[in-house]
């Protein structure tokens, strides 16, 4: 909740051009080795998401019997599950499962949240009022719980996941979004605009929404961890991605099955679970600290 | 439940373990434990409830007129002989059988409660509907004739040999009327109440139920057939089957019902537990939606038939659970016929026979299943054999509401349903696929299996139906035999994949159980020895 | 909570019961919403697989059904407010019932998760701050961040095949052995408490080792956040004068711990402990099917997975009233017991 910070010096880089802002970032980065090292394994895992056709050695679904739940082995290195599928290669056709969650629901939320959160903040008064009663609200739902019983509803299924996640996820966002519009709001630059009479639509979007965009895309990665956990819940509980998907939740439940004899089938996904949720986590403490040298690391 | 007849539990339980070290995990002598899965459990009244689980329990709560034994034959239950002619069946009751209520069981109560059956008209009333009898015709085909004597006039839609194996379903259980009267709420004949409390004369009393985790079971004392060996049974909700398995391992509990194929299969070679496979004389089914145009082309069903890696399938998912078989009747049954030849995994015959369908390119369907293993395995596993064939199938799973819903409403391309047999011949295995009188959407037949996949097979619905009748035992197993022959002929809509069996893992321990295809196994010569 | 809405504790106090009550008012609708409004065909859950028209018909409109939806939404506020939850599909029975069964079992399981995680997180940030960037703060911190990405499911998956199934230390799923089921008579409901009231010390001790478990994996996800935001609090505190001052007059650790930095950050403790606490009831849902723990989560899955939409939207109600109230208590005292902060 006290994430508002005055004007801090990431904003008036990211104006001498984004890919020196970008540079930049990354050298922060690079002195945070627990950070890099996150930003890394994101990185892996969209690359092993992009070329999942090149890198998996067998297709996703391609069942071969006779070959069920092998232990790990020079021909299937995480083993093969209940239909003979090879564990390494559903992890990573997995990946393209669990990136496209994420990423669908920070595009649906990020935009959503931070188009409350200026609104509210810019406008203050009435509407702030109005808007921020309303995210409060939803902020006090329990979002797991309701996203199952959304899921259930509107019938399982990855699209229903991603919906089912997304109505709860923007209210951090919009809370962060209205706290960095209430500072911006009172510069300079934009009164400046506003005197060579900018709409308000378009003080708004090309005056305070970028200046916010930075912190919200931290707060955007650190929920992705929260994105991929609850995504991997719903798919334990059979309410997200429906088989054959390789969903790596989906994988755990199919694999407690086989816990006492054959634990990598349930293993193997719940460590790409915690390391992609981990990552996600130390990427954006450190973006964090990058961005915000004031905040103690908390 | 009360808190009353917890602490009577408690004392007595405690008066009877007193003795032995409360700290041992192993169950006590006198107490069965059963673990499995209680969450279909959802009523207790034996004209509505119809899951396997408590089927099994109501088994005990309630006599029939008739028994049956897993092996099939018929034996006196409430009924101390009965006389079959050609118009009806008339039953002796015995005289000293009385409710758990105290109150004797008399004619009345049986004509009560077969009527109650079909009034009320929920699932189990279509145990008595091919057989012709209906709610409006009930009440004049049962008769009273005094006390202890009872008469059922037949239809003449059904063979009074064959009648009775109905009337050893867990359906056609006999009620204290007087008890469920007095609970009557609104005129629903007590269903309200009798859902989860208990009104028969069986062995054992409904002492307690938590749904989704624990069912508690007491012995009468004073049961007309002696007192059951066993004080009491508890069947436990365990839905995990690694962790029943555990359970029984470790002696927490006696019978692990509902486990894995692996977790069955780990106890093969075990000194301290026997698994039981038991034939359901049903059958893992694909359902094939004749409102598809593709699916209506008998060519394409076949080309299906033959995508499907049956003996992978049967070692690497059913494991004990299933046994291939495409004709509707198990190849043990009198009069079954062999397997069609050619209906085997043959991905390039498949292939082919989708080419001169005109569908080289394949298509897209949907295979829906409930969310249940080994069912949603079974799905997957047909979806990947299709997928090998050009068929672009997509599974999905619901819970049962939604499936069956779908299936009664005829809103699916493929469906993995599963039947059971509810007597040990060709007829009790196979009517359900071999019956469809009125296919028209209009009829809404939607209790009928055939009809739900829209296959409209009037020539084999006249067989059926000639068979059913057919008072002669010669005759009618001619027929038998045509029906299945008819059924392959006709390339099947409901095309059994698996015979389907249900094993179940036993502690050495226990005694005398023997597990029931129609799931109403009796407790009551069961013992346990220390 | 906006900062330019000034105005007395009163009417901060009046505006945040305000919220908590229109909260409250929209977890109703959205749960009717969730409820009614869907696919999902709870007639046919009900009346089985071979029921015929009549007797679905019939079913459909004693579930009422049949009646227009705005009429549906006035009848089930008033059975809310007659504490009427419906008739649950899947146990026959009606949901308040079931939920005096199950909400017990959910709240033991997370107050004992509460517990557990304040005694070892408390600490451990206090620790980490008082030697902070040392390998103790690095070890609080990994264990945090991998509390804060842990599937807890697949953890509660690997310990009870850890400890139960290998080390056989621990008692295993349910709440006691099957062999002292249904022995105690349930006055709260809560098996650690009502064993002891019935003097039952070795069901009380076979619970125990039941419910240590699920209990501990459970606490994980709540201490990480607990260790995390103990050491915030202290270092803030440590970072102000009064420290600085205590300490250059010789003061030693454990005084300053005991006389400066306690009783600054428990007011703070106590807040995040509302927090931390609804968090374990929405954790528990997944936590109890790997357990096969008898309460609210696995009462709710099992609802979901043969669509009883009553169950369902019943749990969702419970666990969002506890979760709202939580927030809102968590907020009040946050608001008015902390001197330093006037307004969040």
């Amino acid at each position: 909740m006290q994430d508002t910070f005055p004007l801090k010096t990431p904003t008036q880089t990211r104006m001498s051009g984004a890919g020196m802002a970008l540079r930049r970032f990354y050298s922060d980065l690079r002195r945070e080795p627990l950070g890099h090292a996150g930003f890394i394994v994101i990185m892996i895992l969209i690359l092993a998401a992009v070329f999942a056709p090149l890198l998996a050695p067998y297709p996703a679904a391609r069942q071969s019997l006779g070959e069920a739940l092998q232990s790990p082995s020079a021909q299937h290195w995480l083993g093969t599950d209940e239909f003979g599928r090879d564990i390494l290669s559903r992890l990573i056709w997995g990946a393209q499962i669990t990136m496209r969650t994420v990423l669908s629901v920070s595009a649906i939320v990020g935009p959503v949240g931070l188009m409350i959160g200026i609104t509210a903040g810019y406008f203050g008064g009435r509407t702030d009022a109005i808007l921020m009663r309303f995210t409060d609200v939803v902020l006090s739902f329990p979002s797991l719980v309701l996203a199952l019983a959304f899921a259930a509803a509107l019938g399982a299924g990855l699209n229903t996941a991603i919906i089912a996640i997304s109505l709860t996820a923007w209210p951090p966002i919009a809370r962060l979004a209205r706290a960095e519009a209430l500072v911006v709001r009172n510069t300079d630059y934009v009164a400046a605009a506003r005197i060579y009479g900018a709409s308000h639509l378009r003080l708004l979007l090309l005056y305070i929404a970028p200046m916010c965009v930075p912190s919200v895309v931290v707060r955007l990665t650190l929920n992705m961890a929260t994105i991929t956990l609850t995504a991997a819940s719903l798919g334990f509980l059979g309410l997200g991605a429906q088989p054959p998907m390789p969903e790596w939740g989906a994988m755990i439940s199919a694999g407690r099955r086989f816990m006492l004899d054959q634990w990598w089938v349930a293993v193997m996904p719940g460590f790409a679970i915690l390391i992609t949720s981990l990552a996600f986590n130390v990427l954006g403490d450190a973006m964090r600290d990058i961005l915000d040298p004031r905040h103690t690391r908390g | 439940m009360t808190c009353i007849s917890v602490r009577g539990f408690a004392t007595a339980c405690l008066l009877s373990t007193a003795l032995s070290s409360p700290l041992l995990a192993e169950t006590p002598a006198d107490t069965l434990v059963y673990g499995t899965s209680l969450a279909q459990v959802v009523s207790l009244d034996p004209h509505q409830g119809q899951e396997a689980t408590s089927l099994e329990i109501m088994a005990n709560m309630y006599d029939r007129l008739v028994g049956s034994e897993p092996d099939g034959t018929l034996s006196p239950q409430l009924a101390d002989s009965w006389e079959v002619t050609p118009e009806s069946i008339t039953f002796k009751l015995r005289e000293n059988a009385t409710f758990a209520s105290g109150r004797p069981v008399t004619a009345e109560d049986v004509v009560w409660s077969l009527t109650r059956l079909m009034t009320l008209d929920q699932a189990p009333s279509s145990k008595l509907k091919p057989a012709g009898y209906t709610a409006e015709n009930i009440a004049s085909m049962l008769h009273a004739e005094d006390a202890h004597t009872f008469r059922l006039d037949l239809t003449g839609d059904i063979a009074g040999d064959l009648m009775l194996y109905r009337l050893s379903e867990v359906a056609a259980s006999i009620i204290d009327r007087e008890e469920v009267e007095a609970h009557d709420a609104n005129g629903d004949q007590g269903n309200e109440w009798l859902r989860t409390n208990g009104a028969g004369s069986g062995p054992f009393t409904l002492n307690r139920w938590d749904p989704n985790n624990i069912v508690l079971m007491d012995a009468r004392d004073d049961y007309w057939n002696g007192a059951p060996k066993l004080e009491r049974v508890v069947m436990r909700h365990v839905p995990e089957s690694q962790v029943e398995r555990l359970m029984l391992e470790r002696g927490d509990i006696d019978i692990a019902g509902a486990l894995s194929a692996g977790d069955t299969t780990y106890f093969k070679d075990s000194d301290a537990v026997t698994v039981q496979s038991i034939p359901t004389g049903g059958f893992y089914v694909l359902a094939l939606n004749q409102e598809r145009p593709e699916l209506a082309d008998p060519k394409v069903r076949e080309a299906l038939f033959k995508a499907i890696d049956y003996q992978g399938i049967e070692t690497a998912i059913l494991g004990p659970y299933g046994r291939t078989r495409h004709v509707p009747v198990p190849v043990d049954y009198d009069h079954a016929i062999p397997d069609p030849e050619g209906w085997n995994y043959d991905p390039q015959a498949a292939r082919k026979l989708l080419e001169e369908a005109g569908y080289s390119d394949g298509f897209s369907v949907t295979i829906k299943t409930i969310a249940q293993t080994p069912r949603v395995e079974l799905a997957t596993a047909v979806q990947a054999g299709l997928a090998e064939i050009g068929v672009r199938a997509q599974v999905i799973q619901g819970s049962g509401a939604d499936i069956i819903s779908a299936h009664r409403g005829r809103d699916f391309d493929i469906l993995i349903p599963q039947t059971g047999a509810y007597m040990p011949n060709v007829m009790g295995a196979m009517e359900q696929f071999s019956s469809n009188p009125d296919n028209s959407r209009e009829a809404n037949n939607a209790g009928n299996f055939v009809w739900r996949s829209a296959w409209d097979i009037p020539e084999l619905t006249q067989i059926t139906a000639a068979a059913l009748k057919e008072n002669d035992p010669e005759k009618r197993g001619v027929l038998f035999e045509d029906m299945q022959r008819k059924f392959i002929e006709d390339v099947p809509a409901v095309y059994p994949m698996f015979e389907r069996f249900l094993p179940i893992a036993i502690s050495n321990r226990v005694e005398g159980y023997k597990g029931h295809p129609q799931n109403v196994v009796r407790l009551e010569n069961v013992t346990k020895t220390d | 909570m906006s900062s330019d809405t000034l105005g007395g504790p009163a009417r901060a106090f009046a505006g945040r019961v305000l919220q908590f009550a229109i909260s409250i008012f929209a977890l109703i609708a959205v749960t009717f919403t969730i409820g009614r409004l869907l696919p999902t065909d709870p007639v046919g859950a009900i009346v089985g697989e071979l029921a015929s028209p009549e007797a679905y018909a019939a079913m459909r409109e004693r579930l009422g059904l049949d009646q227009p939806v705005i009429w549906q939404f006035v009848s089930y506020l008033r059975d809310l407010v007659h504490g009427d939850l419906g008739f649950a599909a899947m146990t026959g029975r009606p949901v308040l019932d079931d939920l005096k069964i199950a909400f017990p079992a959910t709240l033991e399981l997370a107050t004992l998760a509460i517990i557990i995680s304040f005694i070892l997180g408390v600490p451990l940030g206090l620790a980490a701050a008082f030697n902070r960037d040392t390998w103790i703060d690095h070890i609080a911190r990994i264990i945090s961040l991998v509390g804060h990405s842990i599937p807890v499911f697949w953890f509660g998956i690997v310990g009870l095949v850890v400890f139960y199934a290998w080390l056989q230390i621990a008692g295993g799923p349910g709440r006691v052995d099957v062999f002292y089921e249904g022995l105690v008579p349930p006055v709260t409901g809560m098996i650690l408490i009502d064993s002891l009231l019935a003097g039952e010390t070795a069901i009380f001790w076979n619970a125990v080792s039941h419910i240590i478990l699920p209990a501990s994996m459970l606490a994980y996800a709540a201490m990480a956040y607990i260790t995390r935001m103990t050491r915030a609090f202290t270092l803030e505190q440590l970072n102000q004068d009064y420290v600085v001052a205590a300490r250059a007059k010789g003061a030693g650790q454990a005084r300053i711990l005991m006389h400066h930095i306690l009783p600054n950050i428990t007011v703070q403790l106590v807040t995040i402990l509302a927090i931390s606490y609804g968090g374990l009831l929405e954790g528990a849902v997944v936590t109890e099917i790997v357990f096969s723990w008898p309460g609210l989560g696995q009462y709710m899955t099992s609802a979901l997975l043969i669509g009883d939409m009553n169950a369902v939207v019943a749990c969702t109600m419970v666990i969002g009233l506890m979760f709202m109230t939580l927030n809102f208590l968590s907020d009040i005292a946050y608001a008015f017991l902390d001197p330093r902060t006037g307004e969040g």
